[in-house]
């Protein structure tokens, strides 16, 4: 089976490598297959999502780091610290 | 401050809640002015939107006055009056750049759940559930409103809220729905549903030159707007003729529509014997999401070779869908959530210039507190109900 996960960021390779070495986001994670996009749609990140548990969890560390990188910042629907926990759709604050 | 949460299948309450904050840099806090209930906010209402919580503020319909900003704002400042779309969008990932911002790639944190129910995730929305991002919505006092720098429109002349209130959704999705018929002067349209979207997307197809434009609804005080004021040429009441395909074929010298907008979405109303009854069944039961009788309808009576414009609503999955006259008919099916980023600045200038005024569509307006009557008027379409307003 295809454990293989990957995410496209609209960044040059070399912005998407420094950032990678960089970021606290993907820390632990094996390095990563880096390919340019086609129709310049920026680097595509291809890392090995180990086993069905693990792969959603590494998704989602992909997912912030396209997030930090090309937003400058992690979404957030209310204010966890972490960006994984989400609660209820209710103002910052409301626990 | 006060804000309305929903609690539970068919209740909504006004509620004292905890003050939204700044999280992010590029984050501000808008004191809301005028806010609005959506068609779609009812599909939460009547719970058939997935991933609610009791406690979500609802609403994705607002404008107001920022009174926060982060660091990282652009040009945002604080007393700025602005209309917020209701998509929430990071302006920087392919998607946004590309001009489709309700698929932006980035402002979703629940991405997860909506990749499980869809393959990909789309956009964050406000006060849209979980399967959106969980983001508190605007029918409140105060909103946070993430990618501050890329959403708002700042109005920077005087032009009073119910003019502009419905940028936020509701008149740019109307317009993304004409616009995807491909009107180049002289069509045919079919709208189904004349409620507030339906009103805009016939507006629009007027606007963009259809030269018929049909509203098709069951309730006659909202085919009489959509004749006075929306412009629609020719309407159709459905209790009066449930045989909706052959009434619009008849109407358009038997070739069907150049192109049919669904302005109805997932809780389709239309009585059609038992195909109907299987629905209700199906979705009683909660084993069908939606109810498909518009968009059935739709592909039905396009004419061959027609474009099928999908702006009404749907959540997740239906049954009968007819695929052989979608395939058959060489038909073309657009979709999707409004881009209202795309639209804000254009649809604003042709208010401004008076082309339209949106607030023809209001016909309640009560305080923020009345929000659960407001609910229950607008879903019952009691008192002849288009669409409300709620100031807080």
């Amino acid at each position: 089976m295809n454990t293989k996960v990957a995410v496209t960021v609209l960044k040059p390779r070399d912005d998407v490598e420094r950032a990678w070495r960089a970021s606290s986001e993907v820390a632990g994670l094996d390095a990563p297959q880096l390919r340019d996009a086609p129709g310049d749609r920026g680097t595509e990140i291809h890392v090995d999502g180990g086993g069905k548990v693990a792969r959603e969890k590494v998704k989602g560390q992909l997912r912030r780091f396209k997030q930090q990188l090309e937003t400058g910042e992690v979404a957030r629907a209310e204010g966890s610290e972490d960006g994984v926990r989400q609660s209820p759709a209710q103002a910052a604050g409301a626990r | 401050m006060r804000a309305t949460v929903w609690s539970g299948r068919n209740t909504v309450q006004v509620e004292n809640v905890p003050d939204p904050q700044i999280v992010n840099r590029r984050d501000a806090i808008v004191r809301i002015t005028s806010t609005a209930i959506c068609g779609s906010d009812l599909h939460l209402y009547d719970g058939y939107i997935p991933t609610m919580k009791h406690g979500d503020i609802l609403g994705h319909e607002f404008m107001g006055e920022v009174v926060e900003v982060g660091p990282d704002t652009g040009d945002l400042k604080v007393g700025d009056r602005v209309v917020v779309p209701f998509p929430i969008a990071c302006g920087n990932c392919w998607s946004c750049q590309s001009g489709l911002f309700s698929l932006c790639e980035n402002s979703n944190p629940n991405a997860v759940i909506a990749e499980k129910a869809f393959g990909h995730s789309t956009a964050g929305i406000f006060g849209y559930s979980h399967l959106t991002g969980g983001y508190p919505g605007g029918q409140a006092e105060y909103a946070r409103v993430p990618y501050a720098d890329v959403g708002p429109l700042k109005l920077d002349e005087e032009i009073e809220d119910d003019k502009v209130l419905f940028l936020s959704d509701i008149f740019p999705t109307g317009y993304m729905g004409a616009e995807f018929c491909g009107i180049t002067g002289g069509e045919s349209i079919a709208v189904l549903g004349a409620g507030p979207v339906g009103q805009f997307a016939i507006a629009s197809a007027v606007m963009l030159g259809a030269e018929q434009v049909i509203a098709v609804d069951r309730h006659d005080y909202r085919l009489q707007m959509a004749r006075n004021r929306a412009g629609a040429t020719d309407i159709v009441n459905l209790e009066d003729e449930p045989e909706l395909v052959e009434r619009l074929k008849e109407l358009t010298g038997g070739r069907g529509p150049d192109a049919v907008i669904d302005a109805v979405g997932m809780e389709a109303t239309h009585a059609h014997g038992l195909l109907h009854t299987f629905d209700r069944v199906k979705q009683a039961s909660r084993s069908e999401t939606d109810r498909g009788e518009a968009l059935r309808d739709a592909i039905l009576a396009v004419r061959p070779g027609g474009v099928v414009s999908v702006i009404g609503v749907y959540g997740g999955l239906m049954d009968k869908f007819p695929t052989g006259a979608l395939m058959n008919k060489g038909i073309t099916l657009r979709t999707g959530q409004c881009h209202v980023q795309r639209y804000l600045r254009p649809l604003y200038e042709r208010i401004r210039d008076g082309d339209i005024d949106p607030s023809f569509v209001i016909t309640h307006r009560l305080g923020l507190d009345l929000a659960p009557d407001a609910y229950e008027t607008f879903k019952h379409k009691l008192d002849e109900c288009v669409k409300v307003v709620l100031t807080p």
